[in-house]
């Protein structure tokens, strides 16, 4: 069975817990990001401009008052939130048992290892 | 601020989902007990309001004149509600990201449904004079509203909350219809019963529905 690649900017463990949040979130600023990731400074900066390159995160300043000062925002773009549906769809296909042998269900995903 | 890219992390499609399921439960619980707190909160405005016009009910019986509050006599707890959910959610935000701004515009969109909905009809009854009591309108408008917003998904957290809003406007909207009918257009029976079943329904639809979302996350 040919299946579509999976898309290789979301298709990377950092950049998947990435946009999952943002999917899940919308936003969130940078410093919770990498908080909530354990991720550092320079980790997720590169695989944000990545993600930016890709149009699929957007940077932004958001001003945080009490905190007296403007802070990092990142945001998934609506190219972003269709790129991150996408790759779900095509994860399901990868784990979906294949149509003649529905029994071998747990296996399915073993050899889908894309590219 | 600058680092390589590491793409040699192998992540086969299971790792991916299970990836992606660990970052969808960090916070979700959080913010579904605080939208089932929301439901709770709202679940002591809705009835206060209706047992505040059942005593003005009294009021205006003495003094004709004090019937010209009935138009505003919602916005004081219709204000504490709405600050009280404000602070809660800002509370919860110091932890999640909300985005404030949306929900409050989803709350005031929310909000207008369901004024516009009991004003209206309210109206309409004035002017037409059909058969159904005031206060049993305010629960079939409350629940008409509350049905809209679950279909256009408007403040819901996730379908379990849409279920629920869909649930409640029916039940809401449902009791109003099934009373007025037992009572066959008695208006002023209607006042009468429905003084007690709009407040206790709205309690019961809020108040459980919050404490059911509560309880599930």
């Amino acid at each position: 069975m040919d299946l579509p690649p999976l898309d290789p900017v979301i298709h990377q463990a950092t950049r998947l817990r990435i946009m999952a949040l943002l999917f899940r979130n919308r936003s969130g600023t940078f410093t919770w990001v990498r908080d909530t990731l354990g991720l550092t400074d320079g980790n997720l900066d590169a695989h944000v401009t990545r993600l930016e390159h890709a149009k699929y995160v957007q940077r932004g300043l958001g001003l945080t008052p009490r905190k007296g000062g403007f802070q990092v925002r990142l945001r998934i773009t609506p190219e972003g939130d269709r790129a991150f549906r996408n790759y779900l769809e095509t994860l399901r296909a990868y784990l979906a048992p294949p149509a003649d042998d529905a029994s071998k269900t747990s296996d399915a995903a073993a050899p889908a290892q894309p590219r | 601020m600058s680092a390589t890219v590491s793409e040699s992390e192998p992540l086969s499609p299971v790792k991916a989902v299970e990836e992606i399921l660990r970052i969808g439960s960090l916070h979700g619980a959080l913010a579904r007990r605080t939208a089932g707190l929301t439901w709770m909160i709202w679940g002591v405005v809705a009835p206060a309001i209706f047992v505040t016009y059942s005593l003005a009910g009294l009021v205006v019986a003495q003094d004709p004149a004090a019937a010209r509050l009935f138009p505003i006599l919602w916005i004081p707890w219709a204000g504490l509600g709405l600050l009280t959910t404000a602070s809660l959610w800002r509370s919860v935000g110091l932890v999640i990201p909300v985005d404030r701004t949306r929900g409050a515009r989803q709350g005031v969109v929310t909000g207008i449904l369901i004024v516009g909905f009991i004003a209206a009809g309210i109206v309409a009854i004035e002017f037409m004079g059909a058969p159904i009591s005031e206060p049993a309108w305010a629960l079939m408008g409350l629940g008409l509203a509350a049905l809209a917003v679950g279909i256009i998904g408007l403040n819901c957290y996730d379908a379990t909350d849409r279920r629920a809003w869909i649930a409640g406007g029916a039940i809401m909207a449902l009791t109003a219809l099934v009373g007025s009918l037992v009572l066959r257009g008695d208006i002023a029976a209607g006042r009468q019963w429905f003084t007690l079943i709009s407040p206790l329904t709205s309690a019961l639809v809020f108040f459980g529905g919050g404490l059911y979302l509560t309880t599930r996350a």
